[in-house]
């Protein structure tokens, strides 16, 4: 069986990755899904959260992902989100105070609209300040 | 005829106004490239977004119903794109008259209208239909941001069942420049919305979803509106652009034109006016040369 599979993450803007992968892991709506090689053809909703995977040469890499939807073929992966990035493009400064802007507003009353808008805006931020801390590179 | 004073005033006059078109004109030209090449590269990811939704919506049962795919309705809801300011030929003209024609049909109870634009906003004031919200800055600098905060919003409404349908009327731009004002039917999404497009992958044989179906049609359709909407406001802006440019350069051919018959003008007025002098110089009264 092969060893590998293509593995490729679009956004809107551009083309985030293309490329071989023996093991991808997502943020799936219910928890954490990992994918290897030979996975039964599945479409999965995806949560904000880490994107992972290791690529041919087995070298891991992570991103912060936002929700979107992944694909699951014979052929091919696809990973559909709104946005992506890699753990050094983060701007640690804008995370933080996106982070401290929806903390402080979660903790005014409001109405429910803002209110899950709030949470979703300090769950990106707090996405994207552990991927940034936890992997400062890919290896 | 006019004296050359004043002619010359003319003419300083066309000479400015003609370097004004002509930078619109450039500048209108840079901004539609722009637009269009951004929308190009974005559209790719939207045109998977609908494949993969096609994908689906083949392996869904058939009786499939969730809040983006069920039946029309007659409360419908209209999203008018035209411009801010005008100048743009019959950019705004065009696409406010189908959108007029489609707000006064009668074949929804009730409407809700939303516009995109200054010129959008005062047409419908002054023909005295209730607009039930206006976007002002939206068509001046389309964003994927933007798009993303209005699909939220239209989505919400739609969810809280405020109306069953959703149309966008906005400027569609053709191939080789040609603009078409376009009506098109954003929600619900039914299977006809995705039947001319080609299905992402070959159908599979028990295709597992994570969580369930509705959840991830759900979340394919959210992109799909957000996709949606910016190409819109993207197409339009390209179109009014598109519009400005070609006004803008018969603009310029006319201030060419003009310049050129009042510098001729302007010649034969001078040369009047010497040759009246001499005229009256050699004509004149005697008394008048002191030697």
């Amino acid at each position: 069986m092969a060893k590998t599979f293509l593995l490729s993450i679009l956004t809107p803007e551009h083309e985030f990755y293309n490329g071989q992968v023996e093991m991808l892991s997502v943020a799936a709506a219910d928890g954490r899904l990992a994918v290897l090689p030979g996975h039964a053809p599945t479409v999965v909703s995806l949560a904000e959260g880490e994107l992972a995977f290791r690529d041919e040469k087995g070298d891991r890499k992570w991103a912060a992902a936002s929700d979107g939807f992944m694909t699951v073929t014979q052929d091919e992966t696809v990973v559909m989100l709104q946005s992506a990035e890699w753990p050094e493009n983060i701007d640690r400064v804008r995370a933080e105070r996106a982070e401290r802007k929806a903390k402080e507003a979660l903790l005014q009353k409001q109405d429910r609209v803002s209110y899950l808008s709030n949470q979703a805006m300090l769950l990106r931020a707090m996405t994207r300040l552990r991927v940034s801390e936890s992997h400062r590179v890919n290896q | 005829m006019s004296s050359s004073a004043e002619i010359r005033h003319h003419i300083k006059a066309v000479n400015e106004t003609g370097k004004i078109t002509k930078a619109m004109h450039l500048i209108s030209s840079a901004k539609m490239r722009k637009a269009m090449e951004a929308h190009d590269q974005t559209m790719r990811y939207y045109s998977l977004v609908r494949s993969n939704m096609r994908f689906l919506l083949d392996n869904a049962p058939e009786d499939f119903r969730s809040v983006f795919y069920r039946e029309n309705g007659a409360r419908a809801c209209y999203m008018v794109i035209a411009g801010d300011k005008g100048m743009c030929g019959g950019y705004n003209h065009d696409v406010l008259k189908l959108a007029l024609h489609e707000v006064l049909d009668d074949t929804h109870r009730n409407v809700r209208l939303i516009t995109f634009g200054h010129v959008a906003t005062d047409f419908f004031r002054r023909k005295g239909i209730k607009v039930d919200a206006s976007y002002l800055t939206a068509v001046q600098n389309p964003s994927l941001d933007g798009a993303r905060e209005l699909a939220n919003e239209v989505c919400r409404r739609y969810k809280k069942d405020e109306f069953d349908e959703v149309f966008i009327i906005f400027t569609q731009m053709l191939k080789g420049g040609v603009t078409r004002p376009t009506l098109l039917h954003l929600l619900p999404i039914t299977r006809e919305t995705v039947a001319n497009v080609q299905p992402m992958h070959t159908p599979a044989a028990g295709l597992q979803l994570e969580p369930d179906v509705k959840t991830v049609l759900d979340s394919m359709a959210r992109h799909y509106v957000v996709g949606m909407i910016f190409s819109c406001l993207v197409q339009s802006f390209a179109s009014e652009n598109r519009a400005r440019m070609t006004a803008m350069e018969s603009a310029t051919r006319n201030a060419d034109e003009m310049l050129h018959k009042l510098q001729l003008e302007l010649n034969h007025a001078r040369q009047t006016a010497i040759t009246q002098e001499i005229t009256e110089i050699i004509g004149g009264n005697p008394d008048s040369f002191t030697l």
